[in-house]
């Protein structure tokens, strides 16, 4: 069981390689060229070794040698060897590789840095160098080709393991299994050895094809494979002495040296490039508006929304290839001046809809949508039209500043930039700007630290950068993605309070993402709870503590531990997790973790009504109980 | 009975003028079958003390005890102190059944089938169903993986278990399944544990005694109701003001105009390392001379003064 499981998914992302058009060509010349090795010999063999001495036109397709034996038959034939020495001497040279690689990691200290500088010394020879010095060292013939293309082979594989294997070993799991007093041999062939396998692997393939060529090189040369013995590359060999009275002797083998070599490159190209997650897939379509406009009669524009979002859906391709909707149907809408959380456990769909909202999503992800009125203009036609809007009446701040800070440019000259672009100012207005708004995030001493990079920042001063990069426009909406769940508590508080003073002092709109709800009930006067791509409630935050109705949000508020947790009570878990969105059902989603669910909710899928004013909830069996919060059962 | 003891613990990365200093002269005691919590905000030190523990750094200075002996010093077969780590999905191997990753940290076992036996009970003691032992790290949710590692951990059968921010990777609505079974777990077998976390309402929950830790160093150390009723370390006063409270106040008023504070520290000068954030500096002149704590080491008469703090204006005496 345990090795069907792991074929079955190892199996289906190797089948993905096969389906690509290289891939499966790659794939094909392959498997005929070891077809070839196997059998032609035993079928073409004796065709190989007669002697037509009077070889009439037609009864040799490619027709004969100087000694008049079949040239198409010899090719065939050759495979044999061309691919198995090919095969034994890159194994050579993978066998070698592994162990010196894998050395330092079994050896000690000392002992595993002199093999590693070995094998740094080793790989700045030139490969064809040490091929040769071998070959001549082992003497030439075959053996002594094998043994020379393997031993030079080594050095780069011996490289490739060793980094591999440094950076499995600085994973976690490895220090769990050290934690455990597994030993050293066992960590490597349990541990390392099976993470690293398929890049090696894939590197192999790869590798072959040059041996191949190599290989074809030496005997080409003469100090390869030996008389009576023949290769590809000894038969181009022969064959070229007389290319200019019949080509097809020095072409047929020349072309299944080529045909080879290129099935083991490019199979192994597309091998490395799907398994290490790579997607090969077509572009993005355009923003558009839902085929279905469902009927949504566009409720009256106010003057004070800031956003307003109808019928919000972001298509996203699964890993199996099929489009999966992450985001279903998401509405609503923001005014000015106000402060609106987006709450829910990960993988609801919070930060796609903010992705979605700010036109950062990238190709494949798709996005539709009834309404997206930004400012009262339409986001729904082409990107490039908003690009100036967005740019400057929009700020987003994200979770890892580090990540959105460019990490080789003066925190200044980044903010300083956004002014040039969107707004016209010359190099050294755009720096005054940049100066002054650093100021107003309260970075201390703005002058120098606008001369500073990212990375001398601290965490909360990186985020005060990027709000302060979002204030160099006029915000009139800012979307806080996660923003202070990389931060420190105290740091947190700081970098809240500055979100409070920018919507006071800009009177810009606030969405605020975040999985913590306790930060979202103090910050925020509106809340929008979403499960599985849906808003399933949406609330004051007021009413947060004593009258939320659905019961996903009430679980979710009594699953949150605080400082006046009762300590000897289990803490309250909502059992199992979020649907893959592949897989959601027709009904309401959350039904199979709901302790309220009837067959209505798994069959119908509730709507979001209004309950009162500012109080909308998506559920057959809202709740009214308002002790939901001290009420501790497991 | 299992007590662990960091003595005069001291941690440093590097050499020379890169050389920075992780943990320093850290004393911690836990008791035998005790939680102690270990809070702080990243990097103060808490997850390379917890490291420095199974010996997966270097100690520059000072020792780790288990029961007055170096617990570093058993090299072969399980250690005595195991430890979970923050992120599940990359501390359990990835092509590598759950059941013989917990089956690895085992010993004396013989036979396949109780071998077997023994994988069955540690998963069952989570709560995790014993027959998917077979299966992969990635068919179970971010909770599952976080108990199966906690199952990994025991199945060692250990005197003590680090717990570095094990619920941080995960959801808050799956967090209590990973703090219940640790809990029960933990009292059901007398475990020591050294819990760290950066969130005070989880080490509230879990530990019977709660250090803080800021800079590589202990400021405070205390009952966890004593701490948190009677902060004394002006560090833990901040932290303790800074969590957020469901039902508390909302809107725009709970938010105080904290905004100057200016979170640049200080390092490897005389001093507290604590005083350019102190809040005590705006507050008017509790006690003494101010300058007190620019020249002198709060951590030298710390183990006096109330909850050991390393503040010169903590007033009171150690309760004994």
């Amino acid at each position: 069981m345990t090795n069907r499981i792991r074929a079955s998914a190892t199996g289906r992302r190797w089948m993905a390689v096969f389906r690509t058009p290289v891939g499966a060509t790659g794939a094909f010349l392959i498997l005929v060229f070891l077809l070839l090795a196997l059998v032609a010999p035993l079928v073409w063999g004796e065709d190989a070794a007669r002697i037509d001495v009077d070889g009439g036109p037609g009864r040799h397709l490619l027709g004969t040698d100087s000694l008049g034996r079949d040239i198409l038959a010899r090719v065939l034939v050759a495979s044999r060897l061309s691919i198995g020495l090919t095969l034994l001497s890159t194994a050579i040279g993978l066998t070698i590789g592994i162990l010196l690689g894998a050395a330092p990691s079994v050896l000690g200290r000392h002992a595993g840095r002199a093999v590693t500088a070995s094998i740094n010394i080793a790989v700045a020879f030139p490969g064809l160098l040490v091929v040769l010095f071998f070959a001549v060292v082992f003497g030439v013939g075959m053996r002594g080709a094998v043994l020379a293309i393997g031993l030079a082979m080594a050095p780069s594989f011996a490289r490739l393991t060793q980094t591999l294997a440094a950076s499995v070993e600085g994973r976690e799991y490895v220090a769990a299994a050290r934690v455990a007093g597994v030993g050293r041999f066992r960590l490597l062939f349990r541990h390392i050895l099976p993470n690293i396998a398929e890049p090696l692997v894939i590197n192999a393939t790869i590798a072959a094809g040059g041996a191949l060529l190599t290989f074809s090189g030496l005997s080409f040369l003469g100090i390869g494979v030996q008389a009576p013995s023949y290769d590809w590359g000894r038969l181009l060999g022969e064959g070229l002495n007389r290319i200019y009275i019949d080509p097809a002797a020095a072409l047929a083998p020349g072309v299944a040296v080529v045909a080879a070599g290129l099935g083991f490159s490019m199979f192994g190209e597309v091998a490395a490039k799907v398994l290490s997650g790579e997607q090969l897939r077509p572009g993005e379509g355009p923003l558009t508006a839902s085929s279905i406009a469902a009927g949504v009669a566009a409720e009256s524009t106010d003057d004070d929304d800031v956003l307003v979002v109808e019928g919000l859906q972001v298509y996203a391709p699964s890993g199996q290839g099929e489009w999966v909707m992450p985001v279903r149907d998401v509405s609503f809408h923001l005014k000015r001046g106000e402060t609106v959380g987006l709450v829910g456990e990960s993988g609801c769909g919070k930060s796609l809809t903010a992705m979605a909202i700010a036109r950062l999503t990238e190709a494949p992800v798709r996005v539709r949508a009834d309404r997206l009125d930004f400012l009262g203009e339409s986001l729904l036609v082409s990107r490039r039209a908003h690009r100036k809007l967005l740019g400057t009446s929009l700020a987003m701040v994200f979770q890892d500043p580090m990540a959105s800070l460019n990490p080789s440019k003066r925190v200044g000259r980044q903010l300083a930039e956004v002014s040039e672009v969107h707004n016209d100012l010359n190099r050294r207005d755009a720096m005054e700007r940049a100066v002054d708004r650093l100021t107003a995030v309260h970075m201390p001493r703005a002058r120098q630290s606008a001369r500073q990079y990212p990375h001398e920042f601290s965490g909360g001063m990186r985020q005060r950068a990027m709000i302060g990069m979002g204030l160099m426009g006029s915000p009139r909406l800012v979307i806080a993605d996660e923003p202070t769940t990389a931060l420190d508590v105290t740091v947190q508080q700081q970098i809240l309070s500055l979100f409070e003073e920018v919507r006071s002092t800009q009177d810009s709109a606030v969405l605020l993402i975040s999985h913590d709800l306790a930060v979202v009930e103090q910050v925020c006067d509106r809340i929008l709870v979403m499960y599985a791509g849906r808003i399933v409630e949406e609330l004051l935050s007021a009413d947060v503590g004593t009258s939320a109705r659905h019961p996903y949000t009430r679980a979710l508020l009594a699953s949150a531990p605080h400082l006046e947790t009762d300590r000897d009570l289990p803490l309250v878990v909502i059992e199992g997790s979020p649907p893959d969105p592949g897989l959601v059902s027709r009904g309401c989603a959350f039904a199979e973790r709901c302790e309220f669910a009837t067959d209505r909710c798994r069959h119908d899928l509730p709507e979001l009504v209004p309950t009162a004013s500012d109080h909308r909830v998506a559920c057959w069996h809202p709740q009214t109980d308002p002790t939901y919060l001290s009420r501790r059962t497991t | 009975m299992s007590k662990l003891e960091f003595v005069d613990l001291g941690v440093t990365f590097g050499h020379g003028a890169r050389c920075t200093t992780a943990v320093a002269g850290v004393n911690l005691a836990i008791p035998s079958g005790k939680v102690v919590g270990l809070v702080g905000e990243s990097g103060s030190g808490k997850s390379t003390l917890a490291k420095s523990a199974v010996g997966l750094v270097p100690l520059s200075t000072g020792s780790v005890l288990l029961d007055g002996r170096n617990a570093l010093g058993v090299v072969k077969g399980p250690r005595p102190i195991q430890m979970v780590f923050q992120d599940p999905s990359s501390s359990l191997d990835p092509r590598m059944p759950i059941g013989e990753s917990v089956a690895e940290s085992m010993t004396g076992v013989r036979g396949r089938a109780e071998r077997q036996a023994r994988v069955s009970d540690s998963l069952a003691l989570v709560g995790i169903n014993p027959s998917r032992a077979v299966e992969l790290p990635r068919t179970f949710s971010g909770g599952q993986k976080q108990r199966i590692a906690l199952a990994r951990a025991l199945a060692a059968n250990p005197a003590v278990i680090i717990a570095d921010e094990i619920t941080s990777a995960l959801d808050v609505s799956v967090q209590g399944s990973v703090l219940n079974v640790l809990r029960e777990v933990q009292r059901r077998l007398g475990l020591t544990m050294l819990f760290i976390s950066h969130d005070f309402a989880v080490i509230r929950y879990v530990s019977d005694v709660i250090a803080v830790m800021y800079q590589g160093q202990i400021v405070e150390v205390a009952d966890t109701e004593l701490l948190l009723s009677a902060p004394q370390h002006p560090y833990t006063q901040t932290l303790l003001a800074s969590v957020p409270r469901l039902g508390g106040q909302h809107g725009s008023s709970a938010l105080a105009a904290d905004t100057q504070f200016i979170d640049a520290p200080t390092t490897g000068e005389a001093g507290c390392a604590f005083r350019t954030r102190c809040p005590l500096d705006a507050a008017p002149q509790p006690a003494g001379d101010r300058r007190l704590c620019l020249e002198e080491d709060p951590q030298l008469l710390a183990s006096s003064r109330r909850h050991r703090a390393a503040c010169h204006f903590v007033t009171g005496v150690a309760a004994s």
